[in-house]
Order: structure tokens, then C-alpha cells, then sequence
């Protein structure tokens, strides 16, 4: 209690001494409240001044900051006019704007057969490197009983070309990723059953995180196998170690063939890195294909399919002849078996020229040329 | 509460006004320059990479270049740089950077049409460049061909519209188109002419021409849609517009800048303030602490004066004060506590445990525990000191006497007072002594003596007994004093206490009520004499001369006495009757005493005459001895006598000796008497012997009193030595409750008396209670049945059975057996026939005096007188 009050009461200061146990009793009471309180205050001064004074600072550091938001990116490359003094550019020997890790992983999608509806078919089921990146049917077999309605173009190379397809619908390599896995003609799958099938596997799954840190996407997915799909080139054919200099590396009749190549105008299309892939061109343009064929079906109508322009019909992507001598057969329908009645078909209906049989051997004998380094099979 | 919230106040303003701050910070950094300059680098590279489209369009329709890789490289090339634009200018964050980005987005819009342009030109360029070539190839064809005079004229035209074509490619010229279109026309008509190779040549050339024709108008406007592509302008604009964007951004960034300048300030100043009144506060608490620092100073040094004040009043109080806590720890005690108990002084420390202190008190012998145990009387006291409000006394194992006073504060503490109460004990036995006692004798007082009084009455009722009760005052007292002077009084005083207290029994009282009045309390006197006694060894002692330095004093005194329950059952008119008594002491001429009660007093007085003359008439030779004949029954001749003594008064005649010898008893004169009375008989015998040359049996009465004196034996002896009388000559009485109250110690005195040669007689037997084993043990030699059978036999018969059962006991025994107060010759014929050997009494012989006897004895020495003596024996 309070000690000072027996004092009081003994030695008195007389009267004050009730009215000072009451002051004392008071100072206790506000005494016990300020005991109690002090704490909570601070505590709320400091938090008040404290937490705004962090979220403020981080705030400027990071939230405002536009380069932590923007991704410097590279100058985007232009070719100077020493590269289209030529028709043909050769293939370079190696990729190097591509991230190993995105296209290790792109492989392993690229033979996964999880991307298929039934787990049977994976992109390396129709791609094949033996048959140039493609395989040898007209129409390559998908999950459905129905025929693919086109012949499947090479993936060698594939990332040269300007447009995807043979109605060339697709801008890149990811877009064009996209089409086959969700086509019911070919793989058949969907997306949500894709991505439940591979979470279920968890090297898989933690390799993606790894990599793009939000695990497995459609984006990512088509992300990966786009970046593989780049480092599918076929460089050191014999034709670009002749661009490069080496004359000997034609023989004689792949030298006329050559000859031939260029004079008969076939580089108007058919020129550029990939010898083909960067334009359109009709089907027909001297003469006309389909007046000599059955009637064009919906796949025949190629880029009007697109554009609906009926300037486009029976427009297609001119398609690069690397390696073309693999690829049989040949064109969008893949109606041509060899490289002579191809060349032939091609002399006549596009450049309104017929060729003798030894000038389509010596065209067939130039493009035997063109065959580059196939890519290594996966392990 | 009114400094929290204030504080949570300025705390909160403060927070906004940081808020505030940074938010003005964010703004006023307006458009990054980094981003600006990057905009700006951008829309120049578009405007760059537009103008290469055109350049490369150009080069190729010129066939300076070959293939379109360059041209498509600008389409992506294009693309990433409006979207790299777009991200700058969105990462800005503002409605008037998205509205330059809108613009962006219908730009590329619009701008998707120039690369359906180039498409198309890619397509054209390539169809006219190999219609051309054609064109070129059938030229050399028809130039080197042999010319033919039918197709001279076919041949001439196609030549021309090969070279028209050609030229219109290179020209573009409107002529050339025109003349073109008009030799095509021709060409149609003419062509159907045609056969064989020059047919197909022909078809295939106007074809080509044809396609030249088509497809050079239609990539002239290509190449001029493209070429004429307002690009450079349109991102001109864009860049204005980012620019006054910038601009006006910048503005805005500096408005804030100029608000964030104030509003530091604001901050700045509304801190400071904050401080100053922090500081204030501080200062105005430093002020307060200060005063209330010299507060509690003087509040400490009040405190301090009055803890001073406290333990001077509590050290120097007269007792012990001790205080506990309510853990039976103590908490302080003053050295007057202490000292209360020397012995274990030491251990009086704060904190000392009340168990460990009466543990100490225990060791020291303080306390005295008994049979109790140390625990049980540590418990006890425990639970005392704890509880109880009430003082108790004890007096300590070293004979001092304590109070201890406990009691409880309002905190819980236990105040322990001890006060030594030695000196009060002791004064308090003085104060009850001096109200009690008169200080001048160490008599009782008065107060006493009444209280005594009470208390011996009370006793009295109780148990039955007599109280005595005897006032006296001294005669002549007042000469003393007036002629030796006052303290001589007082030492007469003295004397004459000592004097009463050595007349009385210690039993008994004395009290001195006043002057020269005492009194005196006789507790259970036996018999009045006794107190009469005392009364009168009172007289005698008192009249003794006084010594009172050097001078012979004489006094007397007169006693008053009273009698509880005699003579009253009060108190108060017991003393008033002794009073009385006392007075008429005083009026028959003082140095006497008298009983209240007239005739008691009478009988009294008349008995101590009567002693008195008792005690001269063995001087005086008043005295004189009988002998009374005992008979044999069978020969009715003397075989014996029994000494009687006899006491003649000179004034009162013959006094009997039923009255004399109980007064010789009572007295003590009985011994004398008895040593008298056998000196009597040893002479008589030894004059027997003379006169009639024998010696006769003498039986003698002896009292109980004999008994009890430790020498009888040898005074027995003594006498028969010194008269050297003859054996069985002589022979002891004794009363059968005498012999049988004795014991053991009876009988070895008769065994010793019996060895004298004394012989020994059972009186009165038959009246008491006798032990058969002892009458079988005592060497006696004969039973004298008690007189009070004989006067109803022979005609009572319980008296004759009873005699003629104690006379066969007695022959059983082997014991003589003799009858006495015989009176008649029935009584006589009938012991005869019970068997009894002796008999005495007035029938045969009364007692006769020596000279008589002697007589009597030459007579009847053989044969029993017939005389009949009516006087009846007493002795």
C-alpha cells in the first residue's frame, strides 16, 4: 500500500491527510492505466511510422523502377545488301542465339508422345532426320482414321523459313508447334490433358520450373520444342561449300544442274538461305496446274484459306529445297515421287519452259547437292 | 490518456505527411530519361527499317538484289521494334503515354497492309523477272533461229513486243505499254497462223508478254504504294507526340518536385515542432522530476525523522516490542525485547522464525516443556501467537514473570508486547502481605482474621469439626507504653505475638485486630477443655514477666472465647459473643478466661479446679490406696487383689474415681498417678512380706497412657528392681481395646513385660473387638470378663451364653479367666458351674484399705467371706 500513510496518521499533517490518500489513490489508478498502455502505444507509433517508411522505400526501389520491368533487347538483325547480291545464302554452321537448357527440353517434347491423345505419336513420329526432317508418305498417319489432308513439310531448316505451313497460317516455330499437337487429324490431344499428363512427371515438371519458373504451359511447352526445333540446321551441303568457294564440291553434272537452276529462273522463288521459305507463290503461274488435274480440293486452295483473297488460291509457300532429295514425295498434296517429274512439273506450269529428261536429272543431281549435315538423333 | 493520442496523432500526420512525400517523389521524377532516349532511338530505327523495306523492295524489282531474305529480315525487325516501342511507352503508366501507344497499335494496324504489299511485290517481282528472263531467252532464240520468209512477219512482231516488253519493264513508259498491249493484240490474232516449234515459241512469248504487260502495271503500283508509304511521316508524328508528352510530363514532374520541396518543408518544420514540444515535455518533466525529487527528499527525510521518531518510541519503550510478519518471521523487536531474554539475545534478527525462537527459549530453559515434547509446545505457542488477541502471563524457566500481549495489525503482522511483570509479582505479594498481616507482629490483621474466620467456618460446616474462637486484650498495657515510652509497647507487642504463637498449635491462628486486641482461631479442638486449655496456657504465658531492655514489665490478659457451631452459626455474633466472654473475663478481675456459654463455662472452670486439686493431692498426699479381693471360685479363698486408688478432697470429701481419673487422663496426670500407685503397691508388698511373710497377686489398671510412652518398659523394670519384687507378684491390666488397637508394637511390649515377670490381664473383655490370632500371640495369662455381663446373668441368657463362651475361649486358650462386680450368690453359683477360676466383687469383698486387708487376709486367707458389698466397683 502506500507507505507514507501510517506516517501520516501518526505524525499528521491533520486534515490534508484524507484528501492526500485520495491524491494517491488517484495517481495509482492513472499510474496503472500508463503501465499498461505505453507498450501498445509505441507498438502503434512504430508500426504507423515504421511500415509506411519501408513500403515507401521499397516502393521507389523496385515498383517504379521501369528497367527492372524491361527486358533490354537485342537490335534486331537487317541484312545488309552485300547478302542479297546472291540468290542463295548458305546455311550457317551452328545456332547460337538459342538457350541449350529451352532446347534440351524441347527435345525431349519433340519424342514425347505424351503430346498425343493416345500417348502413340510424338512430333519425331512424322519428322523424321532420315527422311529430311519429314517422312516418305504423301500423307503422314496421325490418332484418327481420317487421312491428313497435306504432306508433312521438313522441320529441318524450319526456323529459316518466314511463315509456317504450307499456307504459311502460322508467323513461327511456336505457333506452328501449337497446330499438330491439338490437330484431331494428327496427335489429337487437348491442352488441359497434355499438361495433366506431363505434371504427373516430376523430373519433367521440375526441369520447366527450372527453366521458365512457372512450370509446364502451353506457352512453355511450344516455347521449348520451337527452341529445339531451331537447332535443327543442316549446314556444310556440298552446294554451300561451293558458295563458300569451294568450286570442286559440285561435280560436273550438279554444276550444270546449277547452270540450269538459274537460267531456267528458278532462283526468282527458290532463292535465299533456305532456297524457298521466305514467299508465296502460285501454283501455276504460266500455265494452269489444276486445268491438267483433278479438281483442287480445300487443302489445294492453300493460302486463300488464309486470307480469302481470291488472289491467293492456289497460292502456296514456296518450300525450301534443302535436303528436298529426302523429302519424297513431293508438293503440298505430295502427289510428285521424284525430284525429275518435279522439276519438270515446276519448269512447265511455272515457268512455262519444258525440260528434256536430262535437264530435269540435272536439276534432280543439283538438289541431291543441297542435302546438308543432318541433325544428331537424340540419345 | 491524453499523451497517447497525442502522440498517435503526430504520429499519424507524420505518416501521412511521409506518405505524401513519397508519393510526391514518384511523380516528380517525371519520364525516365533512359526511356526517353530509348523511344526516341526507336522510332528512329523504325523509321529506318521502313525506309530499308523501300530500298530493298527497289533493289530487288531492279535485280541489284537477289533474294528476298533482306527484305523479309524487316518484317520482324519491324515488328519488335513497335512492340519494344509500345513497352516503353506503357511502362510510363500514363493515360497520355497509352493514347501515343493507341495511335502505335492503329499504325501497325494499318501497317499490316504494306506487308500484304510487299507480299505481293515479292510474288510480281519474281513472275516478271522470269516472264523477262523469258522474254531475254526467246530474243537470243529468234535472233539466232534461221529466219523463215512465212514467219518473217510473226518473227518481226515478236521481236518487238520483246523488246517492248523489255523495255516497258526498264521504262515503265506509257508508249511502250501502249504499243505492247496493241502488238499483243496482233500477236493474238496472228498466232493462230502458227505451227510446230514457231507456235509454241510464239504461245509461250505472248503469254510471257502478256504477264510482263499485267504484272509491270500492277507492280508499278505495288512498288509505288509501297514506295510512297507515309511511314517516315506518321512515326514523325508519334515521335511529336512522344516528345510533348515528355515535355509536358516533365512539367508535371517538376510541379511535384516544387510541392515535394514545400512539403519537406512542412515535414521538416512540423518535426521540429514535434521535437520542441518533446523537448518541452521534457523539460517540463525534467522540472517536475526535480521537484518532485526534492519532494521526496524531504518526504524522505520526514520519513526517516519519523522511522527515527518510530524506533525511539518503540526502543525506548518500557517493554518488549516485537513485530511479526505474517510468516512468523520477524520483523523488527526493540532492545527492551531482548533483553527480556539475555540468554538467547543473539539470535534476534530480522527474519528469525518464530519455531527457531521458541526452539532457543526451549534450549535455554526458558521454557519449561515437561513431559510435552519440544514439537507440541513449539505448536502450541505457534498457534497462539497466531491467533490469539489475548495477554497471557507464564513465568520463564529463570523464576522472572511475563505478560505477552499479541495482537494482529491490519497488514497482517503480529506485534508481539512483553512486559516483565517480576517486580509487580513481587510487589504485588508485599501489597497482599501488608493487607493481610499486621506489620508491627507479622500477625494477621483484622482483614486476615476474618477471612481465616470464614474460611475455618466454612470448613467447619463441612466437615463437621469445632472452631474456637478467643479474643483477648492485654491488662495494663497502656502503663507500659505511657511509663517505657511507645517503642518499648511495640516490642512488648512483639513479645506477646511470639508468645500467643507459642501457645497455639499451628493449625491454629493468631491475629492481631488492633492496639493491644488479639485474637485467636482454634481449629478442630477435640473437646472444650481443649480450648480452655489454650486459653489458659494464654493467661499464663502472657502474666510471665517481660523483658523490655533492661526493664521488668508485667501484664495480663483477659480471654473471651467462643465455641462454632456451640455457640452461634454467625460470624459476626460469634466474634461478638467472644467479645462478651472477653468482658466478663475483664469484670471478674482479669488474667482469666471464659467460654460464652454460662454453663459450659461453669463445668469448664469447675473441671480445672478440680484439676488443680488433682495435681496438689499427690502433693498433698490426698491420695490413698484400696485393695479389693479376688476369690477362687472353687476354695472361696483370696488369691489375689486388685489395686484401687481413691482420692479424699479436704473440702469436697471422697471424690470417685470414675470423675478424677478420666480428669488425671485427660491432663496428664495419669502417669504420675500410676507411678504413684505401683510405688504403692511394691511398698505394700514388700509390708505384706514382712507382716505375713508372703506376697499376695496385685493387679493394677494401667492406662493406654503408659503405653504410648516410649520408656515404660524400663520404668517398669526400674521399679521392680528398685522394690525387687517378687515374680507373678504383680500384674498389668490392660483394657481389651488397648491391647488390640496396639499391633505388633503392643505385642512385643507385652512379650517384653511379660519377661519382667509382670503378669498380664485383658480388662473388660467382652466390649471390644478382639482378634483371636493376637489373644492367641500375646503372652497373656487370664481374660477378666467385662462387668456389664454380670449384672444381667444368671437371668439374661444372651449374657450367660456370652459369658459361657468367653470362658470357654479362655480355657481353650489356656488363659485364666476372672469375673468382676459380683454381686449376689446366684451370679457367683452360676460362673461356678460356667467354670470361670476367679471372681471379685461386693458379694465376696469389697476393697478394703492395708490395714484393713491385712486383717482379711489373716481371716479369709482360704475361704471367701460371704459379706455382700453393695457399693459398686468403679475401678
Amino acid at each position: 500500500m502506500n507507505p507514507g500513510q501510517p506516517n501520516d496518521r501518526m505524525f499528521g499533517d491533520g486534515p490534508s491527510t484524507k484528501s492526500g490518500a485520495k491524491d494517491v489513490h488517484r495517481e495509482n489508478e492513472a499510474g496503472g492505466h500508463s503501465g499498461a498502455r505505453p507498450w501498445l502505444v509505441y507498438g502503434f507509433g512504430a508500426a504507423v511510422t515504421v511500415l509506411p517508411a519501408l513500403a515507401t522505400f521499397w516502393y521507389l526501389q523496385f515498383g517504379l523502377d521501369p528497367s527492372a520491368t524491361l527486358v533490354e533487347i537485342p537490335e534486331p538483325t537487317v541484312l545488309g545488301l552485300s547478302e542479297t547480291t546472291e540468290f542463295a545464302r548458305p546455311i550457317p554452321k551452328t545456332v547460337t542465339d538459342v538457350d541449350e537448357a529451352k532446347a534440351a527440353l524441347g527435345e525431349r517434347l519433340f519424342h514425347e508422345p505424351r503430346l498425343s491423345k493416345d500417348d502413340s505419336l510424338s512430333c519425331a513420329s512424322c519428322h523424321k532426320f532420315e527422311h529430311g526432317g519429314a517422312d516418305s508418305a504423301r500423307y503422314s498417319t496421325g490418332v484418327s482414321d481420317e487421312p491428313i489432308t497435306i504432306n508433312t513439310p521438313t522441320v529441318l531448316n524450319a526456323g529459316f523459313n518466314f511463315r509456317q505451313f504450307w499456307d504459311g497460317r502460322a508467323h513461327g516455330l511456336r505457333e506452328q508447334a501449337e497446330g499438330p499437337i491439338v490437330n484431331p487429324l494428327e496427335m489429337g490431344a487437348n491442352w488441359v490433358d497434355v499438361i495433366a499428363k506431363l505434371s504427373k512427371d516430376r523430373p519433367l515438371w521440375e526441369t520447366f520450373d527450372q527453366i521458365y519458373g512457372d512450370g509446364i504451359t502451353r506457352q512453355n511447352i511450344v516455347d521449348a520444342i520451337a527452341a529445339y526445333e531451331r537447332t535443327l540446321i543442316t549446314p556444310d551441303s556440298r552446294f554451300d561449300l561451293y558458295l563458300a568457294g569451294h568450286e570442286e564440291a559440285l561435280s560436273p553434272a550438279e554444276r550444270r544442274g546449277l547452270d540450269l537452276f538459274e537460267s531456267l529462273g528458278c532462283p526468282a522463288c527458290h532463292q535465299g538461305i533456305n532456297l524457298g521459305g521466305n514467299m508465296f507463290q502460285r501454283l501455276g503461274v504460266v500455265n494452269d496446274f489444276y486445268a491438267d488435274q483433278d479438281a483442287p480440293n480445300e487443302a489445294d486452295n492453300g493460302r486463300y484459306n488464309v486470307t480469302g483473297d481470291e488472289e491467293d488460291r492456289y497460292v502456296f509457300k514456296v518450300p525450301s529445297l534443302r535436303n528436298v532429295a529426302l523429302t519424297a514425295p513431293y508438293f503440298h498434296d505430295g502427289s510428285v515421287p521424284t525430284l525429275e517429274s518435279a522439276a519438270e512439273i515446276m519448269a512447265w506450269y511455272q515457268l512455262g519452259v519444258r525440260i528434256s529428261d536430262d535437264e530435269a536429272a540435272a536439276l534432280a543431281a543439283f538438289m541431291g547437292a543441297l542435302t546438308g549435315t543432318l541433325p544428331e538423333h537424340p540419345s | 490518456m491524453n499523451m497517447p493520442r497525442r502522440i498517435v496523432a503526430g504520429t499519424c500526420v507524420l505518416a501521412a505527411l511521409t506518405s505524401g512525400l513519397a508519393f510526391l517523389y514518384d511523380n516528380s521524377r517525371g519520364i525516365d530519361p533512359a526511356t526517353h532516349d530509348e523511344v526516341l532511338t526507336q522510332f528512329e530505327r523504325l523509321q529506318k527499317y521502313e525506309s530499308m523495306q523501300s530500298q530493298a523492295v527497289l533493289q530487288l524489282r531492279t535485280g541489284r538484289a537477289r533474294n528476298y531474305d533482306g527484305l523479309v529480315a524487316l518484317e520482324p525487325a519491324i515488328e519488335q521494334t513497335f512492340d519494344r516501342v509500345s513497352e516503353l511507352i506503357t511502362s510510363t503508366d500514363d493515360p497520355r503515354a497509352l493514347a501515343i501507344d493507341a495511335q502505335i497499335r492503329a499504325y501497325r494496324t494499318d501497317h499490316l497492309a504494306k506487308y500484304d504489299l510487299i507480299e505481293r511485290f515479292k510474288r510480281e517481282n519474281a513472275v516478271i523477272h522470269n516472264s523477262l528472263r523469258y522474254l531475254s531467252f526467246e530474243n537470243e532464240h529468234f535472233e539466232t533461229a534461221a529466219v523463215d520468209a512465212d514467219t518473217a512477219t510473226l518473227r518481226s512482231l515478236i521481236e518487238d513486243i520483246i523488246r517492248n516488253g523489255m523495255t516497258l519493264a526498264a521504262t515503265q513508259s506509257e508508249s511502250s505499254r501502249i504499243l505492247l498491249s496493241e502488238q499483243l493484240e496482233e500477236m493474238r490474232s496472228a498466232i493462230t497462223g502458227a505451227t510446230g516449234d514457231l507456235a509454241g515459241h510464239l504461245e509461250m512469248t505472248t503469254r510471257h508478254a502478256e504477264i510482263v504487260l499485267r504484272t509491270n502495271q500492277h507492280l508499278s503500283q505495288i512498288i509505288d504504294d509501297i514506295v510512297s508509304w507515309e511511314a517516315d511521316a506518321r512515326i514523325a508524328g508519334l515521335k511529336q507526340e512522344w516528345q510533348a508528352f515528355h515535355d509536358a510530363a516533365r512539367e508535371t514532374a517538376l510541379l511535384y518536385r516544387n510541392l515535394m520541396v514545400a512539403l519537406a518543408a512542412l515535414l521538416i518544420g512540423s518535426t521540429t515542432v514535434f521535437l520542441f514540444r518533446i523537448a518541452a515535455a521534457g523539460n517540463r518533466i525534467r522540472m517536475l522530476n526535480r521537484s518532485l525529487e526534492k519532494r521526496i527528499i524531504s518526504r524522505t527525510r520526514d520519513l526517516e525523522n519519523a522511522r527515527q521518531i518510530l524506533s525511539d518510541a518503540v526502543e525506548n519503550i518500557s517493554d518488549g516490542f516485537s513485530l511479526w510478519d505474517s510468516d512468523d518471521r520477524l520483523i523488527m523487536c526493540n532492545a527492551r525485547y531482548r533483553a527480556m531474554y539475555p540468554q538467547i539475545a543473539d539470535i534476534f534478527v530480522p527474519g528469525l522464525c518464530f519455531r527457531d525462537f521458541i526452539q532457543a527459549l526451549i534450549d535455554a530453559e526458558l521454557i519449561e516443556r515437561g513431559n510435552e515434547s519440544a514439537e507440541s509446545v513449539i505448536d502450541e505457542r505457534l498457534s497462539r501467537h497466531r491467533v490469539s488477541e489475548e495477554d497471557f502471563e507464564h513465568q520463564l524457566g529463570d523464576g522472572r514473570w511475563v505478560r505477552v500481549a499479541k495482537s494482529r495489525t491490519g497488514a497482517g503482522n503480529v506485534v508481539g508486547i512483553v512486559t516483565d511483570l517480576t517486580d509487580r509479582k513481587q510487589s504485588e505479594d508485599v501489597i497482599r502481605q501488608m493487607a493481610l498481616e499486621d506489620s508491627l507482629t507479622s500477625l494477621a490483621n483484622r482483614n486476615q482474621f476474618h477471612e481465616q474466620l470464614k474460611k475455618a467456618i466454612q470448613r467447619s460446616d463441612r466437615t463437621g469439626e469445632h472452631v474456637g474462637v478467643m479474643l483477648l486484650d492485654l491488662d495494663r498495657f497502656k502503663n507500659v507504653n505511657d511509663t517505657l515510652g511507645h517503642p518499648a509497647g511495640d516490642k512488648l507487642l512483639q513479645e506477646v505475638a511470639y508468645r500467643l504463637k507459642e501457645c497455639v498449635r499451628n493449625s491454629d491462628s493468631v491475629a492481631r485486630l488492633g492496639g493491644d486486641e488479639f485474637a485467636v482461631i482454634a481449629v478442630d479442638p477435640k473437646t472444650v477443655e481443649n480450648v480452655a486449655d489454650i486459653g489458659a496456657r494464654i493467661v499464663e504465658s502472657i502474666s510471665r514477666p517481660y523483658d523490655l531492655n533492661g526493664h521488668e514489665a508485667h501484664i495480663g490478659t483477659s480471654v473471651g472465647i467462643t465455641l462454632y457451631p456451640e455457640d452461634t452459626a454467625d460470624a459476626d455474633h460469634l466474634i461478638k459473643h467472644a467479645d462478651l466472654a472477653l468482658y466478663r473475663a475483664k469484670q471478674l478481675g482479669r488474667g482469666n478466661y471464659q467460654l460464652y456459654d454460662e454453663d459450659l463455662n461453669a463445668e469448664v472452670q469447675s473441671r480445672r479446679e478440680l484439676e488443680r486439686d488433682l495435681r496438689l493431692a499427690l502433693d498433698r498426699e490426698e491420695l490413698y490406696m484400696v485393695y479389693q479381693p479376688r476369690i477362687s471360685l472353687d476354695t472361696r479363698r483370696t488369691i489375689g487383689l486388685e489395686a484401687l486408688v481413691r482420692w479424699r478432697h479436704p473440702e469436697k470429701g471422697d471424690i470417685p474415681p470414675s470423675e478424677f481419673i478420666p480428669l488425671a487422663e485427660a491432663v496428664g496426670l495419669i502417669v504420675p498417678l500410676s507411678e504413684w500407685l505401683l510405688e504403692q503397691v511394691c511398698l505394700q508388698q514388700k509390708e505384706w512380706e514382712r507382716s505375713l511373710g508372703r506376697t499376695i497377686r496385685v493387679s493394677v489398671n494401667m492406662s493406654p497412657l503408659h503405653f504410648q510412652q516410649a520408656n515404660f518398659t524400663e520404668t517398669m523394670a526400674e521399679l521392680l528392681a528398685r522394690h525387687d519384687v517378687a515374680k507373678d507378684s504383680l500384674e498389668l491390666e490392660i483394657t481389651e481395646g488397648i491391647a488390640m488397637a496396639g499391633g505388633e508394637d503392643m505385642l512385643h511390649t507385652l512379650e517384653d513385660l511379660k519377661a519382667l515377670g509382670l503378669g498380664l490381664e485383658i480388662d473388660d473383655f467382652g466390649t471390644g473387638y478382639s482378634s483371636l490370632s493376637y489373644l492367641r500371640q500375646f503372652p497373656i495369662d487370664r481374660l477378666k470378663i467385662d462387668r456389664s455381663f454380670m449384672n444381667s446373668v444368671p437371668d439374661d441368657a444372651d449374657a450367660v451364653a456370652i459369658c459361657e463362651a468367653i470362658i470357654q475361649l479362655a480355657h481353650s486358650l489356656d488363659l485364666g479367666i476372672v469375673a468382676e462386680g459380683i454381686e449376689n450368690e446366684a451370679q457367683a453359683n452360676f460362673l461356678l458351674g460356667a467354670g470361670c477360676d476367679e471372681a471379685q466383687g461386693y458379694y465376696f469383698a469389697k476393697p478394703l484399705l492395708p490395714e484393713e486387708l491385712h486383717a482379711h487376709l489373716a481371716e479369709n486367707q482360704d475361704a471367701a467371706t460371704s459379706q455382700t458389698d453393695r457399693v459398686p466397683e468403679t475401678v
